[in-house]
């Protein structure tokens, strides 16, 4: 196991450390499609957000005299992909109030990112999406070059959201221009959100990178293109309904962003899919029956507080490898064996001792 | 030799010690969130909530441990409800109907509430009247004090202002029930940080994930120290069988045992 270097700020020998670079490079290819979209705002938040999570992980680790764990970076990921999730219209201070609640309520109480039973981003996204939805879901319409776009700046736009159009039963005829917009992201929506090919992006950098964090986000995908195809809510056909869906919203951010969070999120390939299935069998629930316009990141929060208790096994099963479970299945059957025949040898070392004796 | 005479009445303080800050229900059980949750999210909530609460835990407490006593369970649980209600029907009319009509269905579901069916259960049936009148005091405090510290917090942020101060901050969010369920886990754990700093001895993990397995001891108040101990003593013991009993499947722990019995064996084999 390498050693860790207590002396240095970054703790590259972490594996948390390199999973936040990642996150940052991945965030930082988004944010600059959000700049070219929404403007020079997009950057006053993803500035906020990470000053403001890295300040209130500093201040409270220090008030409960414990040592910061800004060298792994978790504090700057969590409030750049806060600010991603966040409309480019709404004010600076929801950012920063939605990074200080990822921090304070949902990090350092469980005793930091390592022991946290729920995914911070989603739970400070949450939180803003709870608490000032008038301003969250207010979308600038996207027109490009860098000028401001708050929602009470001068000269500020509403745009309609794909989110929008679905809900209300509309739908975006699939032509070469259409999906050109799609894919370029230009269509109103939250930052770092709407443009597909940043996203494309994202999932070639991951199978290069991480290809075991894709199968949380293509049990996910595939749910809520299943539930699409199943059940349009437009009636343009199923396939323009999964492509709406699919890219309507924080949908696709959700999934390869925030889903796969390594704390949170399973480590074994099966385990793993069904984790992002249930997510999206949630959120698209959410969608069709709930309130709430976007519900992804309440899927993820869902998902996080019912997981352990659909699988009590996984945290034992990861310990163990396949091997090891193995031969120890194949004890603890000898073992019922021998105890019920004979008495004295019941336990698994005797017999694990008397087939090695076997053996030799 | 003298004989050591058995305090027959609980003291007050012993009450409110024990079963207002270190059996905090609330805090520590978690019972009878509901009402905390979704309708302490002012002062006077708090308190009007607390009031009603404190009446219908005294009375239902006295009757329990003065009648109640020969009954069979199912017949108890269901009287409580029937006498929490027929309180609550007299109280009703006479409370200010701004403040009821603030609290809305959750000052009627007050009869329900599982702090009264639980306290009255665990103790009142088992005890004196005035045992159990101190542990429904006790009780209400506590009740109390969580429900005002809870109202307080939620107002201050949602409203932005306390007794006509005004603070800079206000987000009406705060008077929706995720943030009831946020300060109060704040709460919780600042309650149980400081009993396990002040009071270490009386630290009882009622939550452990372990729960399905082990035994809570839930002591109550009103049992003097030798029946405290044996509790402990009792639960100390099934522990410590639990733990013989279960099976070590960890393959360290057979790999280890099996590298000692091979150097045992080595041993022998030299001598």
């Amino acid at each position: 196991m390498p050693q860790e270097n207590k002396t240095a700020f970054f703790k590259t020998d972490d594996p948390l450390f390199s999973y936040s670079v990642d996150t940052l490079l991945m965030g930082l290819g988004l944010l600059i499609m959000g700049i070219y979209l929404n403007g020079i705002a997009a950057l006053y938040h993803a500035a906020v957000g990470i000053v403001s999570a890295v300040i209130c992980e500093y201040v409270s680790f220090k008030l409960v005299l414990k040592k910061n764990t800004l060298g792994n970076m978790s504090a700057f990921s969590v409030g750049l992909l806060i600010a991603l999730s966040v409309s480019a219209a709404c004010p600076l201070w929801i950012t920063a109030s939605a990074s200080a609640f990822a921090v304070l309520v949902a990090k350092l109480p469980f005793g930091g990112t390592r022991n946290a039973p729920f995914v911070p981003v989603a739970a400070g996204v949450c939180f803003a999406q709870l608490c000032f939805p008038l301003y969250v879901f207010t979308y600038p319409a996207v027109s490009g070059g860098l000028h401001p776009v708050f929602n009470n700046a001068e000269g500020f736009v509403k745009g309609t959201s794909l989110i929008d159009l679905l809900e209300s039963g509309k739908a975006v005829s699939l032509n070469i221009f259409n999906y050109t917009s799609l894919l370029s992201g230009k269509y109103p929506g939250a930052i770092g959100t709407t443009c597909m090919l940043a996203m494309l992006g994202i999932v070639l950098y991951q199978l290069i990178r991480r290809p075991k964090r894709l199968y949380a986000s293509f049990g996910f995908l595939v749910c809520c293109g299943i539930f699409a195809a199943a059940f349009p809510r437009i009636n343009t056909g199923r396939l323009s309904s999964v492509i709406m869906e699919l890219s309507a919203g924080s949908l696709m951010f959700v999934a390869l962003l925030v889903l796969n969070d390594p704390v949170t999120s399973p480590k074994r390939p099966l385990q793993s899919v069904l984790y992002g299935a249930v997510a999206g069998t949630l959120c698209m629930l959410l969608r069709y029956f709930g309130k709430i316009n976007e519900p992804a990141f309440f899927s993820v929060l869902l998902v996080n507080a019912f997981w352990p208790i659909l699988s009590r096994q996984t945290a034992t099963d990861q310990k163990q490898s396949n091997e090891k479970r193995k031969r120890l299945k194949k004890a603890a059957k000898k073992d019922k064996k021998l105890s019920a025949g004979q008495k004295g040898k019941n336990t698994i070392t005797e017999v694990l001792d008397d087939e090695k004796e076997n053996e030799a | 030799m003298k004989k050591k005479t058995k305090r027959k009445h609980l003291k007050l303080s012993t009450a409110l010690f024990k079963g207002g800050y270190i059996h905090n229900p609330l805090l520590t059980q978690l019972l009878g969130l509901c009402p905390i949750i979704m309708a302490a999210i002012s002062v006077k909530n708090a308190l009007c909530l607390s009031a009603v609460f404190a009446l219908l835990l005294v009375v239902n407490e006295v009757i329990a441990s003065i009648f109640l006593k020969n009954m069979s369970r199912w017949v108890r649980v269901s009287l409580y409800t029937v006498i929490s209600a027929g309180i609550l029907a007299l109280v009703l009319s006479k409370i200010n109907q701004e403040a009821s009509a603030a609290l809305g269905v959750y000052l009627p579901l007050l009869c329900v509430n599982a702090i009264i069916v639980v306290r009255c259960e665990k103790f009142a049936i088992r005890t004196n009247v005035l045992n159990s009148v101190y542990d429904a005091v006790a009780n209400s405090i506590a009740f109390l004090v969580v429900a005002f510290l809870v109202g307080l917090i939620r107002q201050v942020l949602s409203t932005g202002s306390l007794f006509g101060l005004q603070t800079p901050f206000k987000n009406p969010g705060m008077a929706m029930p995720f943030a009831g369920l946020v300060v109060l886990g704040f709460l919780a754990a600042i309650h149980k940080w400081s009993v396990m700093n002040f009071y270490p001895d009386e630290l009882v993990d009622t939550f452990s994930l372990k729960g399905a397995f082990e035994k809570p001891v839930l002591v109550d108040p009103g049992l003097n120290t030798k029946q405290e101990r044996a509790h402990k003593k009792q639960f100390k013991e099934e522990r410590q069988e639990f733990d013989r009993i279960r099976p070590r499947y960890s393959i360290e722990d057979v790999e280890s045992s099996l590298e000692e019995k091979r150097a045992q064996k080595k041993k022998e084999e030299e001598s």
